[in-house]
């Protein structure tokens, strides 16, 4: 027992003291950084200044135009005696764009041309059609003698106030749905990743022989557990390092880029006040529904389901490692452990559109499913006692699943040249040696 | 005895690994391990070693039936190099030191003895990887023996060896048997077994088939073979009918004796006749010869 913590350190400093670790670890929170500077000088860049001419023989649409326009985006209503013809032949000394609207029919409203000589850009051309569309519905409404601005009350979404368990809840759903899909994607992905970090070890230490050497002074469980719990906390000493460099990077780009961000929220932001109202409500509401979320019952949910469950698909990463002999084995092998997996996420993805239904509960009963599916769960505020139960049954589980691995770890780490097929693992399950 | 192995057997599926098989071994002495290629060395080793449980028999090790206390008293070398590739030298031997439980500074003690022994103070800082073959063998030897075993198992420890690293690793091997170690040698190449073992037992197909002092077998298996030299050529006529010429060369014989005479009689009758002798040998065979003729023999 003693022996495990020198093979726990020995595992876990032979690997992050490689530069191959180092360079990941502190690559890809910069990456991450760099995409979003990317992402944000390109947005910058590409909402260069517009201004856009608006020639309107209706006369409908003056108040409209005059009040759309943006931070990059200027609407110039034209009021001058100068025929449409004209204007096409000179609109570009001044202007990105023309606007041209016809006397239309407005049951029936065809022929408002757009001319400039390159595309709109999606956005330009949303705010443009918007409007125009909203003139035209006002305008039928009103000859039809409906008031406009009853309907246009009567269409606004209407609010239910949620109260769960005599506690008002705000905005969760969507964040919350955002959220456990993040969090239980990450751990899928890590299942994966360390996952296959053990077969590779394992099968490593079988072909160079030192297992020969390694089971005369500590027996093969202890390898097999230690080389389990060594590369496990690898991948929570990186995951713990990119959260940090992550959310320092996400600060400091908040930081310096302060002023382009809020520019690009107000570009992107509809021109209509009470529009933004809504934008700047739902921007609070969410921000609240972080704070309510308990994050520290996420967190360290987080940090058990990633651990456990990594234990426990690792376990049967170990087992097939000491299994195979060369690369070719490594594929038939491991698709009955992968399978699982990537059934795990599949069922995420319906059980974040309903967290409560039966499938979304015993899929985060089953310790195969669990990690992934549970963590997805946890935000919504699900049941402790569904939480406890599905910990407990992933935990027992592990433990299991380690035992029946190490079964078969440790025949097959000694066995040499042979192609391992599954009937050949369960015989070593079930081996005296 | 220092190793008792009582009526081991052991069955991997269809195949029987290990025979009924039993030998003893006395402290203080090498022993060959001898035997073809699936004679049931490694598993007879993996069961002194505790990897593998005999499905029968018993196995007491210094006069207690062996238990895992007793891993610690056993260094075990594998033919392949048992070795972390990415790891450098010091950092291998510290680990594994500390799998024999010793505390770090005893461990540094004793890896600092053997690198200084073994002249290696400059490979400390080397992967094992960058290491030659009979490099990395060294350093396998001393990971072996960082714990003084008082039973070394070496499986063909001379393999990919040169002869000057071979030489320095027999040194080794001779002054831990001065010191007390038991030695259990297992290998192929029985030269190394006639200059080293004091012992042998034989092993094929899974069973032990021939057991004890080199020398005790040699006699065992001797062939009553005479090689005879001359100050001058001699006629093959000369010689009685019970004698079996093998090789002639010009001032020399080698004859077979057959057992109506023995060597005293034929040399009295040589030197009646004034044959010039001028020496006389008997001829031993090679535990090389008697490994190849008991195999065969069993194979048949």
């Amino acid at each position: 027992m003693n022996h495990l913590k020198y093979i726990i350190y020995r595992e876990f400093t032979s690997r992050v003291k490689k530069k191959s670790f180092l360079l990941v670890t502190i690559l890809v929170p910069l990456f991450i950084g760099l995409l979003m500077i990317g992402t944000i000088l390109v947005a910058i860049n590409s909402t260069g200044k517009m201004t856009i001419a608006v020639k309107d023989e209706t006369k409908l649409f003056e108040d409209k135009f005059r009040g759309l326009d943006q931070k990059n985006i200027t609407f110039h209503y034209i009021l001058d005696s100068k025929t449409i013809d004209d204007w096409k032949q000179n609109y570009t000394n001044d202007y990105n764009a023309l606007i041209y609207i016809p006397i239309i029919d407005m049951e029936n409203p065809k022929g408002i041309t757009c001319f400039s000589d390159k595309p709109l850009d999606f956005h330009t051309e949303t705010i443009i059609t918007d409007a125009l569309s909203d003139v035209v519905r006002n305008q039928v409404l009103m000859q039809k003698n409906y008031d406009v601005d009853l309907i246009q009350k009567l269409e606004e979404k209407i609010p239910i106030e949620m109260v769960i368990n005599n506690e008002k809840q705000t905005g969760r759903n969507s964040l919350s749905g955002g959220f456990g899909y993040i969090a239980g994607f990450l751990i899928y992905m890590f299942l994966f990743i360390y996952g296959t970090m053990v077969m590779r070890g394992v099968s490593e230490e079988k072909t160079t022989r030192i297992i020969e050497v390694l089971a005369t002074m500590v027996k093969p469980f202890y390898l097999m557990l230690g080389k389990i719990i060594g590369i496990g906390m690898v991948g929570l000493f990186q995951v713990g390092i990119w959260a940090v460099l992550i959310f320092g990077i996400q600060t400091l780009i908040g930081l310096l880029f302060a002023g382009q961000i809020s520019d690009m929220q107000n570009v992107q932001s509809v021109g209509n006040y009470e529009q933004a109202q809504v934008s700047v409500q739902m921007i609070n509401e969410s921000i609240e529904a972080l704070n309510s979320f308990s994050l520290i019952r996420i967190f360290l949910s987080f940090i058990f389901y990633f651990f456990f469950g990594y234990v426990f698909y690792a376990a049967q990463f170990a087992a097939i490692g000491s299994a195979v002999t060369d690369d070719t084995d490594v594929q038939s092998l491991t698709l009955p452990v992968t399978i699982p997996i990537i059934l795990s996420i599949v069922l995420m993805s319906v059980v974040v559109e309903q967290p409560y239904s039966p499938v979304a509960f015993w899929a985060s009963m089953i310790p195969f499913s669990s990690p992934v599916v549970m963590m997805a769960r946890i935000p919504y505020d699900i049941n402790w006692w569904e939480q406890i139960l599905s910990m407990f049954i992933l935990l027992i589980s592990s433990i299991g699943m380690v035992y029946i691995a190490s079964r078969v770890y440790r025949i097959g780490i000694l066995t040499q040249g042979k192609k391992v097929q599954f009937k050949e693992l369960w015989k070593w399950l079930w081996a005296k040696y | 005895m220092f190793l008792q192995v009582n009526n081991i057997s052991k069955q991997f599926e269809d195949k029987q690994a290990l025979a009924d098989v039993s030998f003893s071994i006395e402290a203080g002495k090498i022993y060959g391990l001898l035997g073809p290629n699936g004679a049931g060395k490694t598993t007879l080793i993996r069961i002194i070693t505790q990897i593998f449980y005999p499905d029968s028999g018993t196995v007491f090790f210094d006069g207690e039936p062996l238990l895992n206390k007793h891993l610690n008293q056993i260094g075990y070398m594998p033919e392949e190099r048992g070795l972390y590739k990415k790891m450098k030298v010091g950092e291998h031997l510290q680990y594994f030191a500390q799998l024999r439980n010793f505390s770090k500074n005893e461990a540094k003690e004793r890896i600092d003895f053997y690198i200084k022994k073994f002249e290696i103070e400059s490979w400390l800082n080397k992967e094992i990887v960058d290491l030659s073959k009979g490099m990395q063998q060294k350093v396998q030897f001393i990971a072996t023996i960082l714990h003084r075993p008082k039973l070394l198992i070496l499986d063909e420890p001379f393999s990919g060896l040169d002869p000057i690293n071979s030489e320095v690793i027999k040194d080794a091997i001779f002054e831990l048997n001065n010191n007390g170690t038991t030695v259990l040698f297992s290998t192929h190449r029985m030269e190394n077994v006639e200059e080293i073992c004091s012992d042998i037992i034989l092993m094929n197909q899974g069973k032990k088939i021939l057991e004890g002092k080199v020398s005790d077998i040699k006699q065992q298996f001797k062939n009553n073979l005479y090689r005879i030299n001359f100050s001058k050529a001699i006629e093959v006529s000369i010689f009685p009918v019970d004698v079996e010429i093998q090789e002639k060369g010009l001032d020399f014989i080698v004859i077979k004796l057959s057992e109506h005479i023995n060597i005293t009689q034929l040399l009295k009758k040589l030197i009646d006749i004034g044959m010039p002798i001028v020496g006389v040998h008997e001829i031993l065979p090679s535990i090389h010869q008697i490994f190849i003729q008991q195999v065969n023999k069993i194979e048949k």
